[in-house]
């Protein structure tokens, strides 16, 4: 069967709880009693019935500890190819990580290949570029979360989103003010619930 | 050389705006000091670099008074003298005669440009001779730029040279590698930014004209969208430095200047109302 944590569409090394998390995900937007939007009920039960068997798979083989060797017959020499790329990523080696990518053949360049090129021009500073990648892996495989959440991040920076405080008032800064001001709020709030926290007060 | 890097003038602390013009003071004695002609590139994005600059180390010369000649030679608070000033004026000596190499072989403004350059050209000599690596890399930057041009390159590609001309700039202002990593990133997006914003700014021209502007290749509405993600990548690059000195005044241009200046060039083309706005007037 297909590589268990790409059907899920998470890393393989995401921990217990982030797999458990992005199960609970999934149920939520493929099982057949939601009506999940855009499927026949047959379709949603066969998605179900996937995401079932992945989850199922990855739980057995950590319970066993055989780790994440999924290396079936269905496991191409392209798809090894991407753990190791992937790696590469991780230890932020990106100019050999792209070279490894550009020397896949354009036929074996399926949606993961979209996404982790997206992620190595995106760290290049190709933001462009990236997001176009992003967008494609996201049309050749729109159920992946991997996929979704890297371009979803993109949007964010696009529309202006900065976040981040600056000059919030008061700065965060603990000054005598504040300081007064909070224990004063914590007292009143201690004394509704029976308790006291400044006696004189 | 843009002065597209300033601060939103209106969210300065009146000390921080005294003491950010004591270092565009500061910058313009040291620039004086390479040909008193030289004062008059001065610009708002070299004194974020040395105020980049001088923020990295923990010990900082102070300032003292300095007279003015523009302001009929009354007394000023200054940056000291410092290598850090020095420094970011030679860079700006051979950014200014990168320029003009690039003016003279588009032949734009040529007659200026070479004029300029009889004046400058025994000033850009001392300059290559003691940074000769920050020498290379500008010229590098042009022919990069030049030939990306003549291919059409992407929007990607053609903010590449600009970027990595910052990139490696700003990295060499820090000796501390996790400093040097952020640096290098800040400078990238600034660099990216920078030249995206200008493409913006020409392309109703280079449309007319017919030259080469990479923003042709994408809808009028995507252009704010490409900036933004550079002003968000400079944010979470500023966050990550560790900065001794002028914080808040860096935090005020990576924060509110960029946006500021993006929104004064996108709307409005007159040059009165522009100027209104990029210093922080009411849009």
């Amino acid at each position: 069967m297909e590589n268990p944590y790409r059907v899920l569409g998470v890393a393989e090394n995401a921990s217990d709880e982030q797999i458990k998390e992005v199960y609970r995900e999934l149920c939520k937007k493929y099982h057949p009693d939601l009506k999940p939007e855009g499927m026949s009920r047959e379709e949603a039960e066969e998605k179900m019935a996937q995401i079932n068997a992945a989850y199922d798979a990855i739980v057995k083989a950590r319970r066993s500890g055989a780790g994440n060797n999924f290396s079936g017959s269905s496991y191409s020499g392209a798809s090894s190819q991407f753990a190791d790329i992937r790696r590469l990523i991780n230890q932020r080696r990106i100019p050999e990580a792209e070279e490894l990518l550009d020397g896949v053949l354009s036929s074996d360049r399926n949606a993961e290949w979209h996404f982790l090129k997206g992620t190595v021009l995106y760290s290049r500073g190709w933001f462009n570029d990236a997001y176009t990648h992003f967008q494609t892996a996201c049309n050749m495989d729109p159920y992946n979360q991997e996929y979704r959440m890297a371009l979803n991040q993109l949007n964010n920076r696009r529309s202006g989103a900065y976040g981040g405080d600056y000059r919030t008032a008061g700065g965060g800064e603990c000054d005598s003010c504040n300081l007064c001001a909070n224990l004063i709020c914590c007292d009143c709030l201690c004394e509704a619930c029976g308790g006291d926290l400044i006696p004189c007060c | 050389m843009f002065g597209y890097i300033r601060p939103l003038k209106p969210e300065l602390k009146v000390s921080e705006y005294q003491t950010y013009n004591a270092v565009y003071c500061g910058f313009c004695r040291a620039m004086g000091n390479s040909g008193a002609l030289l004062r008059l590139t001065l610009s708002y994005d070299f004194t974020f670099f040395c105020l980049l600059s001088l923020s990295l180390e923990e010990d900082f010369c102070g300032f003292e008074n300095c007279r003015c000649p523009v302001k009929a030679f009354s007394k000023r608070p200054c940056v000291k003298q410092n290598a850090k000033l020095d420094y970011a004026a030679d860079l700006a000596v051979l950014m200014l005669h990168g320029k003009l190499v690039d003016n003279i072989s588009d032949r734009d403004r040529t007659f200026l440009s070479k004029l300029l350059m009889l004046y400058l050209k025994p000033k850009y000599k001392k300059v290559a001779k003691r940074l000769p690596e920050e020498a290379k890399a500008v010229l590098d930057y042009i022919s990069a730029q030049q030939k990306i041009e003549r291919e059409n390159g992407s929007i990607d590609a053609a903010c590449d040279p600009t970027a990595q001309l910052l990139s490696s700039f700003f990295k060499r202002l820090s000796k501390n590698s996790e400093q040097q990593v952020n640096l290098e990133r800040l400078g990238y997006v600034l660099g990216r930014w920078i030249y995206l914003l200008d493409a913006a700014d020409d392309l109703k021209e280079d449309i007319k004209s017919g030259g080469f502007n990479p923003l042709k290749k994408t809808g009028r509405e995507d252009i704010p969208f490409s900036l933004n993600v550079c002003i968000s990548e400079a944010i979470d690059a500023i966050n990550a430095l560790k900065l001794y000195h002028f914080e808040p005044i860096l935090k005020n241009i990576i924060f509110l200047g960029l946006d500021n200046t993006q929104k004064a060039i996108l709307t409005y083309t007159d040059k009165k109302e522009r100027k209104k706005a990029l210093n922080g007037k009411s849009l």
